[in-house]
């Protein structure tokens, strides 16, 4: 007990004096990596941006290079699988939707892009922007409602206020859902394997149903310990060995 | 019988009897057939009863098989059934030889019958005789020579010994001089080793032969041989049905019945037309004379070339369009090899073809684009573009050039690094990933998205409890303005206090009869503003019972009567009191308060 307690006191005072992530340091890897991919020492700027990443930095800008340097050293998959979770940090960035039609151009499996007009809603907006404009208009649903609870003038205008703020809140709060329903509260897979083929059930034994290559997308829709079942973009539902996607 | 479905006397007559004396017999209508030849094989089943199942068919593979058809018969021999149903299957043979076609099988009664095999010899030209009741080929060559034929089918092709790659017009033409009952279906030739472009649809002409009227279909393919040595042109043919007219005349007196209701539910006589396999000599293309640059192209074809613009600033992109027209095998032209441009990048930016029959030569254009960007301003050259093909109508082979073009280069080389956006009519050059992101001064820590932090939703709570706060103050306010009751008890404690404060401080002054005043004031006027009443001229056993009422327990309101009356008592009574025994007094006063505070008004 009193172990634990010191050794969480040190951790708490260990974060407290060390450089909070976001600083000098991993900046200073990043350009390192930069560097390194500017030499084509390519596989070099993969381990620097992978350890920057994995050293708890977040940053799009590090997916985003880390996509380029993988599609450099003939790692296609790898490239669709972080420039898929840079896209996910930066939704509107230009240059990320441009690589990933490149991408798609170069990937092996094209499938035509099926349309979606009620996730077209939510793409071009990060879930903690979501979550931010809600926020936002709700403070400012609460407020008006104050105001005009409370007769601050001009009454009228508060209580117009409250009632277009309130559904303004409610129409980010459906977005917030919907993006956190379709991007978070189920897994996405990329194929990372140079082909995979899949599966009419959770073994080898079955049957091939279709072969896919690197860079395929894929929704997790169960796992086992060696085996996803998942929704290919053509409409195939089938099993795909775990070791050969890596999951956004 | 044959090509007649009795089918709703099978309906109307059908009752469930198991069929006995069944003979099953299969027969072919020539032992020896030609290539070109129809077989008719006919497979029998008959026997007492009306139920005949389908025979097994035995193994065909050596022939095309066409259905033509099941008759069934029934008679009535001393008042039992008999019932008769052939299966006829019209068989084209693919090849030469001896053919046995094994057993049919069929099970009646838990019973299994076979058949005889049957055993075709085919040969390259066999003499058919035209007796023997050879109703599928009726239509033998002589016949049609001699204008007899009502119907045939007629491939040719112009050239017998083309050069690789040279066009070849093969025409296939349906003679026609009966009606006919459906759409002829057409089955293609089998067109391996060529290159092939239908030169339109089906036409229609009409045409006499031997004084014969006939309306001919005609269609035209034009065909390009892709190997040389012997190139066989498959046999096409129609499949299509007649008027049975023969029928009619060949009448049984007997079966008159039997022949009305033929004629009745006559549905025609299938005819299938083939025509021969045409054998081509393909020659090779000459090795003397043959160009470096060819590259396979036949055919008679221009060369033209020209860039969109000759003077660009540096970086900008020249399109190089070349056109190639003319006669031939358009497809099989790669695109003119460039030479190497040392001061441009070049990309291929597109081909397209179009293709046309003039006449009945396959013709067309195929367009090459070739992008040229210059690395460097100057004045450049870029050397002619040649296409080399064989023309087989001279029999040899043929160079043509396009240019030399001159490109002019503007700007400083700064500007090269920097590719064109792609505005109106600037083709896309080429397609690369876009470069790393480099400009950061700061790098975001956490990815995980606040709505999975418990700070984010606390945060969401902030305002309604504000929102909660501010409108209990208001209720409060309210009632403390319109509720006299509520405002004396909010007031009461702080009023009792302040008065427990002023007979603390008499303590210190000596004022003995003032101070039990005073404790005995706070404690009643608590009392009075507590429970909004008047308490003045109550008296204690009044108040005893108006406290018992409010719901105040009987050892607070007991303990209460005795601090008034030794207030009281005290207030009147002239003996000393230590200081002590005031504080003492004043603390039991604000204890009772505390414990009154506790009870609801």
């Amino acid at each position: 007990m009193k172990f634990r307690f010191a050794l969480s006191a040190g951790a708490l005072a260990a974060l407290l004096l060390l450089p909070s992530p976001g600083e000098a340091f991993p900046l200073e890897k990043f350009h390192a990596a930069n560097a390194l991919y500017d030499q084509g020492n390519f596989s070099g700027a993969i381990a620097g941006y992978e350890g920057l990443l994995s050293s708890g930095t977040q940053d799009y800008r590090a997916y985003y290079n880390l996509a380029n340097a993988y599609y450099r050293d003939k790692k296609i998959g790898y490239a669709f699988l972080n420039l898929l979770r840079a896209q996910r940090l930066a939704p509107r960035d230009d240059d990320i939707r441009t690589n990933l039609a490149f991408l798609k151009q170069q990937a092996l499996d094209k499938f035509p892009q099926l349309p979606d007009p009620v996730g077209s809603l939510w793409r071009p907006l990060a879930l903690n922007e979501l979550a931010w404009l809600f926020s936002l208009f709700y403070f400012l649903t609460i407020g008006s409602f104050a105001a005009w609870r409370f007769r601050v003038y001009p009454v009228r205008v508060f209580r117009w206020g409250a009632v277009t703020f309130g559904l303004v809140a409610l129409i980010f709060l459906g977005l917030l859902y919907g993006k956190y329903q379709s991007d978070y509260a189920q897994d996405h897979g990329v194929v990372i394997a140079q082909q995979v083929e899949v599966k009419s059930g959770p073994g080898e034994d079955f049957l091939t149903q279709f072969t896919g290559h690197e860079g395929l997308t894929l929704t997790v829709l169960q796992m086992r310990p060696d085996w996803y079942e998942a929704l290919f973009p053509n409409g195939v539902k089938g099993w795909v060995k775990k070791e050969t996607v890596e999951l956004l | 019988m044959r090509n007649l479905l009795v089918f709703f006397l099978t309906v109307v007559l059908v009752t469930p009897a198991v069929a006995q004396d069944v003979q099953f017999k299969a027969s072919a209508d020539k032992p020896v057939a030609s290539l070109s030849d129809q077989i008719a094989f006919t497979i029998t089943i008959s026997g007492s009863g009306q139920q005949l199942p389908q025979p097994q068919l035995p193994d065909l593979s050596s022939f095309t098989v066409f259905s033509s058809g099941q008759s069934q018969n029934f008679s009535f021999v001393n008042g039992v059934m008999h019932t008769e149903v052939s299966y006829t299957y019209v068989l084209l043979p693919k090849s030469e030889g001896r053919f046995t076609i094994g057993p049919a099988e069929i099970t009646i009664g838990g019973r299994t019958y076979r058949t005889a095999p049957v055993t075709i010899e085919v040969s390259q030209k066999a003499v058919s005789p035209p007796a023997g009741g050879g109703q599928h080929d009726r239509y033998t060559r002589e016949q049609v020579q001699s204008g007899l034929a009502d119907l045939f089918l007629k491939a040719a092709v112009d050239k017998k010994a083309p050069y690789v790659g040279e066009q070849v017009t093969l025409s296939l033409k349906f003679y026609q001089a009966v009606r006919l009952f459906d759409q002829p279906q057409y089955q293609a030739p089998a067109l391996t080793g060529f290159w092939q472009e239908p030169l339109g649809n089906w036409t229609r002409s009409s045409e006499v032969v031997n004084g014969k009227h006939y309306a001919v279909h005609e269609m035209k393919i034009a065909l390009f041989p892709t190997q040389p040595g012997r190139q066989t042109v498959g046999s096409a043919s129609i499949q299509c049905t007649v008027e049975d007219l023969e029928r009619f005349f060949s009448r049984d007196p007997f079966d008159q019945f039997g022949a009305d209701l033929r004629s009745f539910f006559n549905q025609g006589q299938t005819k299938i037309l083939r025509t021969d396999p045409i054998t081509l000599e393909v020659r090779p293309l000459p090795e003397a004379g043959k160009p470096g640059s060819f590259s396979g192209a036949v055919g008679n074809f221009t060369l033209q070339g020209a860039c969109d613009r000759t003077s660009v600033p540096v970086g900008q992109p020249v399109t190089l369009k070349m056109t190639i027209s003319g006669t031939g095998n358009l497809k099989a032209i790669a695109e003119p090899k460039l030479p190497e441009l040392s001061d441009f990048r070049t990309y291929a930016s597109g081909s397209s073809e179009k293709i046309e029959h003039a006449g009945n030569r396959i013709a067309g254009t195929k367009t090459f684009e070739e992008v040229l960007i210059p690395k460097a301003p100057g004045k450049f050259q870029v050397p002619a573009i040649t296409l080399s093909f064989f023309d087989p109508a001279r029999g040899k082979y043929q160079t043509v050039k396009a240019g030399p073009f001159v490109i002019t280069a503007t700007g400083s080389a700064e500007q090269i690094a920097s590719l064109p956006a792609s505005g109106e009519g600037t083709p896309v050059v080429a397609s690369d990933l876009r470069y790393l992101k480099t400009n950061a001064d700061h790098l975001s820590g956490s990815a995980q998205p606040v709505i999975f932090r418990l700070w984010f939703w606390g945060l969401q709570l902030v305002p309604l409890l504000g929102l909660g706060g501010l409108v209990a103050y208001q209720k409060h306010q309210w009632k403390l303005a319109t509720d006299v009751g509520y405002a004396r008890s909010r007031r009461a404690h702080r009023m009792a206090k302040k008065r427990l404060a002023t007979a603390l401080d008499l303590i210190g002054i000596n004022g003995q009869k003032e101070f039990f005043a005073e404790v005995s004031k706070a404690v009643l006027l608590y009392v009075a503003d507590k429970f909004n009443t008047s308490t003045y001229g109550m008296t204690t056993p009044e108040m005893e019972d108006f406290l018992k009422t409010k719901g105040v327990s009987p050892e607070l309101v007991k303990r209460l009567t005795e601090l008034l009356t030794s207030c009281d008592l005290a207030k009147f009574a002239p003996t000393y009191v230590t200081q002590t025994d005031m504080k003492k007094k004043l603390d039991e006063a604000e204890e009772m308060i505390v414990s009154l505070e506790g009870v609801r008004r």
